[in-house]
């Protein structure tokens, strides 16, 4: 299933609870008061505030993502059976090419490693942690479709009801 | 990768329920060319997997549910679910369809049909996505009804859209007419098929899918279901079935005087207004409803909103809800009756043998050859709505009267030495109408290789051919003249290989088959059908290659019942249709006499080049069948 | 001009004029568009909600379209200034944004080929409407349905007022 990471901009408390978790979770520490002040992880998702909305800057991972048509090493590529856009750190180099492509600037620079950084879905966990963190539903994994039936089901309700006249 | 360039998905899944493996096997293009699919394949595999004389309820006996090469294509009214095993009914071949949308789905889902071998040790459900299948714990299913086991499985799944074929207490409890039900509305109703799938210790499929059906020749598909629809449009039985549903046939039973209502001891019923498609459209109808695809929109969907009953929001009723529960055991209540149905599908058991049961019950009862203690104590006389509700919730769990009710008329019959009162033919009962004012129809019923149906040959030919088009096609213009018995046994062959096309290629027949003009049952049924099946599969075929197909499928389950023992004399109605006339009613006095019916029968196996002593298919029809 | 929609027009005195969930128009769309049966590519869907309630939804052609604001790519656009917003399927990145912003779920990524998918009115003639069998899809704007619901809503007041 083509589950992606979906944002609700109107559940958004700008807590950054998605932030914290997924810095904790690049640095394999779950204790937050252990997190280094100095060295911060690159953010692989952002929450700003953008034209008075919430907006969580993530990988999109885009079926024909442009990153990795830009990526000079080959670093980022897409595999058969895997949903996300797979980052290669051991061939990175840290270019910029890619957050040059990116339509939503969803990749970081990390200095001291001189590498790029980016969402990897947290393949290796049931749920993305940020999705995990989110305590306001805000953020959401699930597939584009599933997103687009709930939606449509809720839309559903309403032009329905609106015949019902008691 | 399908060898298949549309239509078939190309797959058949193989489910081991004993040793909990799944494989899966390509649907060979023999078998697509020979069979077609649907009826044609579960026909086919119950054939060669099976040894004669098998326990329906053993391990041994294969569940099988197939879909047709249109299903999951726009075709009209392309949405035919094929359940079929041996039956414990009849002990020959059981097979029951339903429309909906479940079909559709398993083909999307990658599959042209799902078999089932051995029996799980533990309560089990199969969920089958995009191409890959796995059984998973129904512990906590067991012993839901429909609409429960439905909501827990979307829950599980996490899908609302996901489609699903289960068992109710009825098949858990090897009630013998269990039933399956699809999306709590569709029933594969008869024979017994959800006994099986509940003697598997099975209790659903699920199913979801996001494949491409392909077709081959989309824009000669198109110009097919322009053409198919051209056909259908001012057909009048699809603008009343649209209006009415099948409730609409209650007015004509009253008019011709063809009820089996009492069992069988009255043929018009004096309240029939207010069981009418007209009273139930007025009182309880929400909106009509459609399987996947379909034109017509033939299904009801009812409430009930006030009264006793209330609430009930529910498929139906059909004809053949109204008939067995309201004509048979003479309810003329259509809340009580709607209520019945209701419970029905809720538990899983099949409406139109519940109700025959509770009818012949009642009869012995007013005859004094069942007492009231045997009866727990209930007043089971024609016409009392609390006796039938009262045990329609007794059989799903075999309880008190109960246990013997969900045994069906012919074991009641025997138990009770009274197997005149049992009105069946090979096991199951004879539902549709009271033959004995229309012997052609009493042929059809009684040669049906499932046992009594009305749904396996199509009788009414004779109602609107032209004696020259009778002459023509079936060699005596007599086919043309109602009353004659000269040349019916042909037509009444034809029209079982016929009617069989519609079963293989997973059509429905409401959308298929009726029409006030002969030519037009094989323009549309054979040639525009094949159009499709071509357009779609890009396989060689013609009309008449289908109507073989159809004939071959028939020779096999014949070959299936001979096979386990049924001779010439299973393919008679009851003695009760010979020995006592007609009551009342237009066709008052009227009987079946023997002669006649010998005759009709002789002049049906030879049509079908099948011997006339033993209706075993010559060496010579069987060759050019290409069988066994 | 207004700008044009598929809409549902049911009529809930005439049991043969309320949905039927017959699911043709999502078994068309898919065929128009794919030449295929799946209904999963279809860009209409038929919502069902129980209790015999089951609502055809599709995309509503908005004034000033989330998704067509939204895309990075430019893949969403309107070629006439009127009409439908479409998708350029070369450029289409298969981002989802559209599908996240859309307020009724009406633009999807098709199952198979991942690109943004959504209603088109196939190009003038709708196809969901020509075959829809209870005649309840029809090509409207957001003024019709209005004024549809007005008289229905008229009608209602009249009947309260008869009844008493």
């Amino acid at each position: 299933m083509d589950r992606r990471i979906f944002f609700r901009p109107e559940r958004c408390l700008l807590c950054q609870s998605c932030v914290l978790a997924c810095q904790l979770r690049s640095l394999g520490i779950s204790d937050v008061r252990r997190l280094p002040r100095e060295k911060r992880p690159g953010q692989r998702i952002r929450v700003e505030v953008s034209r008075n909305t919430p907006w969580a800057t993530r990988c999109q991972h885009c079926l024909s993502a442009p990153c990795v048509e830009a990526c000079v090493t080959g670093s980022l590529i897409r595999e058969e059976g895997h949903r996300e856009v797979i980052h290669r750190r051991e061939t990175c180099i840290g270019c910029g090419s890619c957050l040059l492509v990116c339509p939503f600037g969803a990749l970081s620079y990390e200095a001291d490693e001189e590498k790029m950084t980016k969402c990897d879905l947290c393949s290796d966990l049931e749920e993305p942690a940020c999705v995990e963190a989110c305590q306001s539903g805000a953020l959401l994994f699930q597939s584009s479709e599933s997103m687009a039936t709930e939606k449509k089901r809720v839309f559903a309700r309403q032009f329905g009801r609106a015949h019902d006249r008691g | 990768m399908s060898i298949f360039a549309g239509g078939y998905a190309g797959q058949i899944l193989y489910v081991n329920l004993s040793d909990r493996s799944v494989t899966k096997k390509s649907l060979t293009r023999q078998l697509a060319l020979k069979y077609i699919g649907g009826r044609g394949f579960s026909s086919r595999i119950l054939w060669e997997e099976l040894p004669p004389h098998l326990d329906p309820f053993s391990p041994e006996n294969v569940l099988i549910l197939a879909a047709g090469p249109l299903s999951g294509t726009p075709a009209p009214s392309a949405s035919r679910l094929m359940v079929a095993a041996k039956s414990p009914m009849t002990g020959g071949i059981g097979d029951a369809s339903s429309g909906g949308y479940f079909a559709p789905e398993l083909k999307y889902a990658g599959f042209d049909a799902i078999v089932f071998k051995g029996r799980s040790p533990e309560p089990v459900y199969l969920w089958v996505e995009d191409g890959k299948a796995e059984l998973r714990s129904a512990k906590r299913l067991w012993g839901r009804k429909i609409h429960e086991t439905s909501e827990l499985l979307k829950e599980e799944i996490g899908d609302e859209d996901i489609h699903i074929c289960a068992i109710g207490p009825g098949g858990e409890n090897r009630v013998r007419y269990a039933c399956v039900v699809t999306d709590e509305e569709g029933v594969n109703g008869r024979t017994g098929v959800g006994a099986v799938m509940g003697s598997k210790n099975l209790k659903a499929v699920a199913v979801r899918g996001s494949m491409d059906v392909r077709i081959a020749d989309p824009k000669r598909f198109k110009e097919g279901i322009d053409a198919y629809r051209e056909t259908l449009s001012g057909e009048v039985w699809t603008e009343v079935l649209r209006r009415l549903g099948t409730p609409n046939l209650v007015e004509h039973r009253q008019r011709l005087g063809i009820w089996g209502a009492k069992n069988f001891q009255r043929a018009t019923i004096d309240e029939w207004r207010n069981i009418s498609g007209e009273a139930f459209r007025e009182k309880f109808l929400l909106k009509v409803m459609g399987c996947m695809g379909c034109v017509v929109r033939c299904r009801r969907y009812s409430a009930i909103k006030e009264g006793p009953f209330a609430p009930i929001y529910t498929k139906g009723p059909e004809y053949d809800t109204i008939n067995p529960l309201g004509a048979k055991p003479y309810i003329t209540d259509p809340a009580v009756i709607l209520r019945a149905h209701h419970l029905c599908d809720e538990y899983g058991i099949d409406e139109q043998t519940a109700g025959s049961s509770i009818a012949m019950a009642m009869e012995l009862y007013e005859r004094g050859i069942l007492k009231k203690d045997q009866v727990d104590g209930v007043e089971l006389v024609f016409g009392n709505g609390e006796a039938l509700l009262h045990f329609i919730e007794k059989i799903p769990y075999r309880q008190g009267f109960g246990d013997l009710l969900a045994e069906g008329t012919k074991i009641m019959g025997e138990r009770l030495n009274a197997p005149y009162y049992a009105i069946h033919v090979k096991g199951l009962e004879v539902d549709a109408s009271d033959p004995r004012s229309l012997p052609t129809r009493a042929l059809t019923y009684a040669v049906a290789t499932r046992g009594s149906c009305h749904l396996r040959g199509f009788p009414y030919i004779d109602e609107f051919i032209k004696p020259e088009e009778a002459q023509a096609f079936f060699g005596t213009a007599a086919v043309s003249d109602l009353k004659a018995l000269e040349g019916k046994g042909k037509m009444v062959a034809w029209s079982e290989n016929w009617i069989t096309v519609a079963n293989l290629l997973g059509l429905c027949v409401f959308a298929w088959y009726r029409s006030r003009s002969f030519p037009m049952l094989i323009k549309r049924g054979l040639e525009i059908a094949n159009e499709l099946y071509t357009a779609a599969t890009g396989l060689p075929m013609t009309g008449q290659g289908l109507y073989e197909c159809g004939e071959r499928v028939y020779n096999v389950e014949k070959l299936f019942n001979l096979r386990e023992g049924f001779g010439r004399e299973s393919d008679y109605p009851p003695d009760r249709f010979f020995q006592e006339a007609m009551p009342d009613g237009p066709g008052k006095g009227s009987k079946l006499r023997r002669e006649d019916y010998d005759l009709l029968l002789d002049e049906y196996y030879e049509a079908r080049g099948w011997d006339k002593k033993t209706g075993v298919p010559t060496p010579e029809k069987l060759k050019a069948l290409g069988l066994p | 001009m207004p700008k044009q929609r598929i809409g549902y027009f049911e009529n809930r005195e005439d049991p043969e004029s309320i949905c039927s969930r017959c699911r043709t128009c999502e078994l068309i769309c898919a065929f128009h568009h794919h030449q295929v049966g799946n209904p999963r590519r279809a860009r209409i869907k038929v919502v069902s909600l129980g209790k015999g309630e089951d609502i055809p939804v599709t995309c509503l052609n908005c004034e000033d379209p989330p998704c067509l604001n939204i895309c990075p790519t430019g893949a969403l656009r309107r070629t006439e200034a009127d009409g439908m917003v479409k998708v350029n399927e070369a450029v289409c990145i298969g981002c989802a944004m559209c599908v996240n912003v859309c307020p009724v779920g009406a633009i999807t990524l098709d199952p198979v080929t991942g690109v943004a998918s959504k209603c088109d009115l196939c190009d003038g003639d709708p196809q969901c409407v020509v075959y829809c069998p209870a005649k309840v899809l029809k090509l409207t704007d957001a003024g019709q349905l209005a004024r549809y619901r007005m008289r229905g809503f008229a009608k209602f007041l009249q009947s309260v007022g008869e009844s008493r």
